[in-house]
């Protein structure tokens, strides 16, 4: 009986022009989607986002990004640490002595060395970090990168590790 | 999508599920929008004077490298090899010959502390990433820098 009366309302439905959206496929696949994407944000110990200038180098072999590292990026114009201004490029070689080192970044590595060893005393699991990430622009000079990478040799910085896109 | 709350009351119940889809609608294109596609990796070098490259046995071979403006890497080897071989940055091939240079030297048994890299000023450093790149299959530790 109650067949029927569906029958009969489908029907009814259908004369009537009504049209029911059968949504229950479309959820499926926004919950597939989701899950993906959550896992994806969730996979990155980092985030590691190049400015929009920088045109990072590509590599075969390139490893995986460290847990935590400090963030150094050399733009077509400007040195960043952390996101943060430091120098323009244009500047670099301006304030800089017989020794080849970047005043400005020894300031702020000296800085953020401080900061690690702050966490360090009060926190026995930390240990004081000698990795950084460079994510230099595929077209900056070795002579932009040399002093640099001297600056970061005279702090203790002796791990670097220069980002590149995986091919 | 419906439920039949017992079979005597013969009520149909529909779950409402759009605003579920709303949820979803809108947390998808928020992650959309905030996902970075690019897979990112790295190349991992060493600062001179450093413990990963101040070895204290005295290696049987000493590698260096230096890329030079002219697109070319001249590899000279010191030590039980030697001998100067310049390879092109913008071959693959002549890289992979650069790598497996390398891998010689280690599979005759012969030691390989470090490879010290250096380049000339005006070099770009997509062309000193191809020869890490190539370098990185090797395992042996790239300290950049001549300083």
């Amino acid at each position: 009986m109650q067949k029927v009366r569906r029958l009969f309302q489908k029907k009814k439905k259908h004369e009537t022009g009504e049209m029911s959206l059968q949504i229950t496929s479309m959820a499926d696949i926004f919950t597939i989607l989701l899950v993906f994407l959550l896992k994806g944000l969730a996979s990155d110990a980092i985030q590691i986002a190049p400015a929009n200038a920088t045109t990072l180098p590509a590599g075969l072999h390139s490893q995986p990004i460290p847990e935590t590292a400090l963030q150094i990026e050399i733009t077509k114009l400007d040195l960043l640490v952390e996101k943060e201004k430091i120098i323009a490029l244009a500047d670099l070689h301006k304030g800089m002595k017989n020794d080849e080192l970047v005043p400005s970044l020894t300031e702020r590595l000296m800085k953020e060395r401080e900061r690690q060893k702050l966490i360090a005393q009060a926190n026995d699991s930390v240990k004081i970090d000698n990795k950084v990430i460079v994510l230099a622009d595929q077209n900056v000079p070795y002579s932009t990168i040399k002093p640099i990478l001297k600056t970061l040799a005279a702090q203790g910085y002796s791990e670097v590790k220069f980002a590149a896109i995986k091919e | 999508m419906s439920a039949n709350l017992g079979s005597n009351s013969g009520q149909e119940v529909e779950l409402n599920i759009t605003p579920i889809i709303d949820c979803f609608t809108v947390l998808i294109t928020f992650l959309l929008a905030s996902a970075s596609f690019l897979s990112i990796g790295f190349f991992e070098v060493y600062t001179p004077g450093t413990t990963a490259s101040a070895e204290t046995v005295e290696p049987d071979v000493e590698v260096i490298l230096r890329v030079s403006a002219d697109q070319m890497v001249e590899m000279k080897l010191k030590g039980k090899r030697s001998g100067v071989t310049h390879y092109s940055v913008n071959d693959p091939a002549a890289l992979e010959k650069l790598e497996g240079e390398i891998e010689k030297i280690k599979g005759e048994k012969l030691t390989v502390n470090q490879i010290l890299m250096t380049a000339d000023n005006d070099v770009p450093y997509q062309n000193l990433s191809k020869v890490m790149d190539s370098l990185q299959k090797s395992a042996v530790p790239v300290v950049m820098g001549d300083f």
